[in-house]
């Protein structure tokens, strides 16, 4: 057992040799260019991300607005093609077909407007 | 703080960092230089949150902490490598290194993590109470009762 004396002593004097600094700036430098490398590829891909969405936002608008003035312009082909239709379901079918083209088209739109905007693998995925 | 600056200040503060993780680390060289790495990466990525009007030596005290506490806990899981165990020896010098903290760095191992911290702290680096609560989210009084608990315990193992 050591007296309070010695143990400050030990304690303050306590400065064990450590390896090159040198090696550990080095080896610090390496680290922080690979997450500088990470953080760019993070902050691109954030900003294409934000310009997809804004392309599709837009694409899906338009889309939306012309569709909808096509529909309303457009006969159904109850009208168009002078059916007589029994089934009930089949009637709702054909008389609001315009709006289920309608439903499908303004997604498939926006989905090739957001996959037109996608770049190739960069090298950092590659990496 | 832009990388030059941080730079800087890991330059200037590398060495007592270093040490600081190598007594947390009772002694182990490697540990303690990947967790001094691990520490300066993860305040890089934190730079936005660094508030410029604190003590840069103090905020990566607390990052260093918590990466420590971390590194405990994986260490716990795996149960391999205890931390009274003696540090490998690399060469004349190491040797005579590793001999004269020997016996600091096993008494300190035998301390909680959170005791150790505490010690090393105060003892060694010269942090006030405050400011290593602030550090370990404790109250003042738990850091100083764990500092009077230490300092016996440190006295009851270590010889001379």
């Amino acid at each position: 057992m050591i007296n309070d004396k010695e143990l400050d002593m030990l304690l303050a004097g306590y400065k064990p040799e450590l390896r090159q600094e040198a090696d550990f700036m080095q080896q610090l430098a390496r680290r922080m260019d690979a997450v500088d490398m990470v953080m760019e590829y993070k902050a691109r891909e954030m900003r294409l991300s934000r310009r997809r969405a804004a392309m599709a936002f837009v694409a899906g608008a338009l889309a939306g607005i012309f569709f909808t003035f096509l529909t309303l312009l457009l006969p159904s082909p109850i009208e168009l093609l002078g059916l007589t239709i029994h089934s009930a379901a089949l009637h709702f079918l054909l008389s609001n077909f315009p709006y289920f083209i309608l439903a499908l088209c303004i997604p498939l739109l926006v989905y090739g407007v957001v996959g037109l905007q996608r770049e190739p693998k960069s090298e950092t995925q590659k990496l | 703080m832009t990388r030059e600056e941080f730079v800087l200040v890991v330059q200037h503060e590398q060495e007592a960092l270093r040490r600081f993780l190598l007594a947390l680390c009772a002694g182990r060289a490697d540990d303690a230089d990947d967790l001094a790495q691990e520490t300066f990466i993860k305040a890089y990525v934190s730079l936005s949150e660094y508030d410029e009007r604190g003590r840069a030596s103090l905020w990566l005290r607390r990052i260093a902490y918590h990466t420590f506490l971390n590194y405990r806990k994986k260490q716990q899981r795996e149960e391999t490598k205890p931390l009274d165990e003696a540090p490998p020896v690399a060469g004349p010098s190491a040797a005579d290194e590793a001999f004269r903290y020997q016996e600091l760095h096993a008494a300190l191992g035998a301390l909680s993590d959170t005791g150790r911290t505490t010690l090393v702290m105060h003892y060694i680096e010269g942090y006030k109470v405050g400011e290593i609560a602030e550090v370990t989210g404790q109250s003042e009084a738990a850091v100083k009762k764990q500092l009077q608990r230490g300092r016996e315990e440190l006295k009851r193992r270590i010889t001379r």
